[in-house]
């Protein structure tokens, strides 16, 4: 194919910002799919990024469109729209030329349409702003406009105005991607070069390899090599979305499309990893390939512990579509036999269990998710710590290391003071404070990831009202005063609610576990001392009081079997526990200290 | 063997009630009737031999039905079984529709003991969970029931919204003079009450469990001021008239139960009457024998079964359980909620409040 008559391009957009619309839109307009199999939002495809209005899995979709005579094919790639898919961002735009910046009339710029926008400048794209939502009231067309110029400085002359939603200035929109956007270089005849920016699962063809080809071509019956690995595959078939899976003879320089080659495992198909001709190689692999690196751990275990293979299973399959989550097996005396679990972030993790008890039925119990540490023994032994009851005795531990990470917020300025406050307390270390505009401040910190992941997102929602947003990027590691608090539950250690936490929060964190531990743990025939201890000092403790009346006291005659009934039920209750010691401990219980808020 | 007879009207439905019991016209009366004396003479047939020691009248609200109807209902009892070794015959009674024409009657027809739904003497309460009688009927009723039976008894709830220790003592020192037996139960919220329905709108707070306890704990210690003395769970009784035929459902004796939803033991079968009004009476009717009635949730106990139950029901009983039957059950931990007295394993007092979760444990093994 003529690489002049093609245009690669993304859409940056906030969330809520129109995106999934606008593509849906662009769809539609150019005949891609008719009207009558349109369901809306056709890119977002899982449950969970239809209802959270947010994209996780990437989609890409090839577009043909007339113009002035001629035929443009105009591939859409979608990108993820989480702080936690940066890295799929980054290479989503690396496969393109050109991106849309969707920026709402009626909201303006916002901090994450700047992080990603950073990202596309980055890989060198053509950002063609369009101003959307136009047909509203309250759509301030002009404002937005001087925003996107003083603050990301980009022309806004004859930009396009559309509403997406309701179809106004779609054809305007594609003259300018043809007109505005670059056409792709490359060489045809080079050695293949083929950038993946996304993989899944298809039951039927394996792992499938979503690419960017840069330079070369590529076609069923090629071998391929996996430049990171090495490995090597034969191609069976290649093709296109539009949005469905089309085969197609070749791809060449230019173009986006998918390879198939009986891939088992789309951990052979990396994001960032560059395929090439086995036969033919490239010289080098494109720069930016990094392996996904889990930021946040949690372990994962069935509710009923008779459920373990299932969840094995069950994570097995989430792992062909997401090469980014990691899992191993775990073993608590109080919650059986699990996984520990790694996510690239806070959200990956919620998506993740959502998955695990929407599509495949399973009651999980998840621990307080952790990060990873750094730490170094008095022997001069360092290891990388994922689990808190892996954290060695104290004395055996020289220094402990946590991930940090900078983190901007952005906040209109009544919020500034309440924001500042909540970075303090959370150990964050002030960098900076701009203001963008005069109803908009951009705060800059460092903060250790572990208070990110506690209860972070809540707070800063709980105390701006939910008008701040939170972006952040990992920035190494650092130092810290950090301690393993444990809870015992009448005297025996419950290893699923250790946790790691600063020095200095270990009080008040040990007391409000302990609160919520004995509203969560059912009054039993025997008191229950709940105790939080500290390398065995222990720094606060509460009591489950005994059970003073549980006793069928009515009149139900002869009718033995309603007796039996209520005993049985009582009974089926009690599978549900967990035991630690003598003690029934309730699945909520442990999910409860997930939730200790905030313990002012 | 014991006779249960189930009368499943009352004037009103009580809004904690999920028994199977309704307001029924006079119609839908006489057809029950007709049912249940078919249901009676089938019966009688079947257990030709067998001697009858009790026979409880239950409900709903017994005293509801007309002197005409109970006086066929016991008609067809009388010629049907053996009433020569009946020692105990009671029947239930609400305050408003107790009579002293009804009372005559009951003694003429052999009827030994009332039992009286008294629930609460708080006009409050009695209004909060919509039983139609007061407090002053209730008084006035018990008097007068008192002067025709000897072997008489009243049910209350404990729990209630307005209750406090006070108002419980109170109660209890004003009802016992004339009695001779008291039950006192828990007030449960059962689902698809409509007392269910308000706790849960928060227009009816009930007291907290520990509160319930503290009343019950005063009580016991009223009834036991007052001569009474706890014989199971919810029930008192004064010179050991104790229940016989309730005595019978915790010691595992044979017992039927005729009319809608009654329950039965016979032999080492459990089963019921439908509680459907109109399966109940067309598996009746379409039956020539006791044999063909249809019937529902029919268990056939197991060994195991028989012993599970020997524990759960003998628990609940003063005098406890054998004690081979259950020492080996009883771990170390569970020991202190436990007593023995020759040669029975009875729950302490404490044990006895906590019964449900000992249960569990016992019956895990």
């Amino acid at each position: 194919m003529d690489k002049k008559h093609i245009r690669n391009f993304s859409i940056i957009a906030h969330i809520d910002h129109g995106k999934s619309t606008l593509a849906d839109r662009l769809i539609e307009k150019t005949g891609t799919v008719s009207e009558r199999d349109m369901s809306e939002q056709l890119l977002d495809n899982m449950d969970i990024e239809k209802e959270r209005g947010i994209t996780i899995k990437l989609q890409t979709c090839r577009l043909y469109y007339k113009f002035k005579g001629e035929e443009y094919v105009l591939n859409l790639i979608d990108t993820p729209g989480h702080v936690d898919f940066t890295y799929e961002v980054s290479r989503s735009l690396a496969a393109c030329e050109g991106a849309l910046l969707v920026v709402d009339a009626t909201q303006g710029v916002e901090a994450q349409t700047l992080s990603n926008v950073y990202l596309a400048l980055d890989n060198n794209l053509e950002i063609m702003p369009v101003i959307n939502k136009i047909d509203l009231a309250s759509a301030d067309v002009e404002g937005t406009k001087l925003e996107i110029e003083d603050l990301i400085g980009l022309d806004t002359d004859g930009c396009p105005l559309v509403s997406a939603k309701e179809g106004i200035g779609i054809d305007e929109l594609l003259d300018s991607i043809v007109e505005k956007l670059p056409a792709p270089e490359g060489d045809e005849t080079a050695p293949l070069k083929a950038l993946i920016f996304d993989s899944f699962y298809d039951n039927y063809r394996g792992a499938i390899s979503m690419v960017r080809i840069v330079d070369g071509t590529v076609k069923a019956g090629d071998r391929i090599k996996m430049m990171s690995t090495g490995r090597v595959f034969d191609v069976v078939e290649v093709g296109y979305f539009s949005p469905g899976m089309k085969a197609t003879d070749v791809l060449s320089a230019g173009e986006v499309g998918y390879i198939a080659a009986s891939i088992k495992n789309v951990s052979d198909t990396a994001v960032g990893d560059t395929i090439t001709n086995a036969d033919v190689p490239a010289a080098a692999a494109l720069p930016g390939y990094k392996k996904a690196t889990p930021m946040v751990y949690t372990g994962i275990f069935p509710a009923d512990g008779s459920k373990y293979e299932d969840l094995k299973e069950s994570l097995l399959k989430l792992q062909l579509n997401d090469a980014a989550l990691s899992f191993e097996p775990e073993v608590s005396i109080a919650l059986g036999f699990g996984f520990r679990c790694g996510f690239l972030g806070l959200l990956h993790m919620e998506i993740i269990e959502e998955r695990l008890e929407r599509e495949f039925d399973l009651d999980i119990i998840t621990t307080a998710p952790s990060v990873s540490y750094i730490v170094t023994k008095t022997n001069g032994e360092s290891m990388l710590i994922e689990n808190p009851t892996a954290l060695p005795n104290p004395s055996e531990v020289e220094k402990i290391e946590e991930p940090v990470v900078k983190a901007l917020l952005f906040t209109p300025p009544d919020y500034v003071g309440p924001i500042m406050e909540l970075c303090q307390k959370k150990r964050g270390e002030y960098i900076d404070l701009t203001y963008i505009d005069p109803t908009r401040v951009q705060i800059t910190y460092r903060i250790p990831l572990n208070e990110i992941i506690y209860d972070f997102f809540d707070q800063l929602k709980s105390k701006t009202r939910g008008y701040a947003s939170l972006d952040y990027e990992m920035d190494g590691f650092q130092k810290s005063d950090l301690v393993r608090l444990d809870m015992l539950i009448n005297g025996e250690m419950c290893d699923a609610l250790s946790i790691i936490v600063h020095k200095d929060f270990a009080y008040q964190r040990g007391r409000g576990i302990a609160e919520r531990l004995k509203d969560a743990i059912p009054r039993q025939l025997f008191e229950i001392p709940i105790q939080a201890t500290i390398g065995g000092k222990i720094i606060a403790r509460e009591t489950v009081k005994a059970l003073r009346k549980d006793v069928l006291a009515k009149c139900y005659g002869g009718d033995i079997t309603r007796k039996k009934k209520l005993l049985e039920k009582q009974k089926e209750g009690k599978k549900r526990m967990r035991k630690v010691g003598s003690v029934e401990v309730p699945s909520e219980a442990f999910i409860s200290i997930l939730k200790v808020g905030d313990e002012e | 063997m014991e006779l249960y007879i189930h009368i499943p009207f009352c004037k009103k439905k009580c809004q904690y009630c999920d028994f199977v019991s309704a307001p029924g016209s006079v119609n839908e009366i006489e057809k029950y009737i007709e049912s249940l004396k078919k249901e009676i003479v089938l019966s009688g047939k079947k257990f030709k031999g067998s001697r009858i020691n009790t026979v409880y009248i239950g409900g709903g609200t017994p005293s509801l039905l007309s002197e005409d109807n109970i006086s066929e209902i016991v008609k067809a009892l009388k010629s049907s079984f053996d009433f020569s070794g009946v020692t105990e015959f009671t029947i239930e009674s609400n305050p408003e529709s107790i009579s002293e024409e009804k009372l005559k009657l009951y003694k003429d027809i052999g009827i030994n003991r009332l039992s009286v739904g008294v629930q609460s003497l708080n006009d409050e309460n009695l209004k909060e969970i919509g039983r139609i009688h007061d407090s002053k009927t209730a008084l006035e009723k018990l008097k007068l029931a008192s002067e025709y039976f000897d072997n008489l008894s009243c049910d209350l709830i404990i729990g209630l919204p307005f209750d406090s220790r006070e108002s419980v003592k109170n109660e209890i020192d004003t009802v016992a003079p004339y009695l001779s037996h008291i039950s006192m139960y828990e007030l449960i919220i059962e689902d698809g009450t409509v007392l269910k329905d308000r706790v849960d709108r928060n227009e009816v707070v009930l007291p907290s469990d520990d509160e319930t306890e503290e009343l019950f704990e005063t009580a016991r210690a009223a009834a036991s001021e007052n001569g009474f003395e706890r014989y199971e769970v919810s029930n008192f009784a004064r010179n050991g008239r104790i229940s016989e035929h309730n005595y019978g459902y915790w010691t595992r004796e044979e017992y039927l139960g005729l009319g809608l939803n009654s329950a039965s033991l016979i032999g080492n079968v459990r089963f019921s009457n439908f509680s459907s009004m109109d399966k109940y009476t067309e598996s009746v009717s379409g039956a020539d024998s006791f044999d063909k009635i249809r019937r529902e949730n029919v268990i056939k106990l197991s060994k195991k079964d028989i012993k599970d139950e020997e524990i759960m029901l003998g628990l609940r009983t003063m005098r406890g359980v054998r004690k081979e039957i259950i020492e080996k059950r009883i771990s170390e931990r569970l020991r202190p909620f436990f007593t023995e007295k020759d040669g029975y394993i009875a729950l302490t007092e404490h044990g006895t409040s906590v019964m449900n979760p000992i249960l569990i444990e016992l019956l895990e093994m």
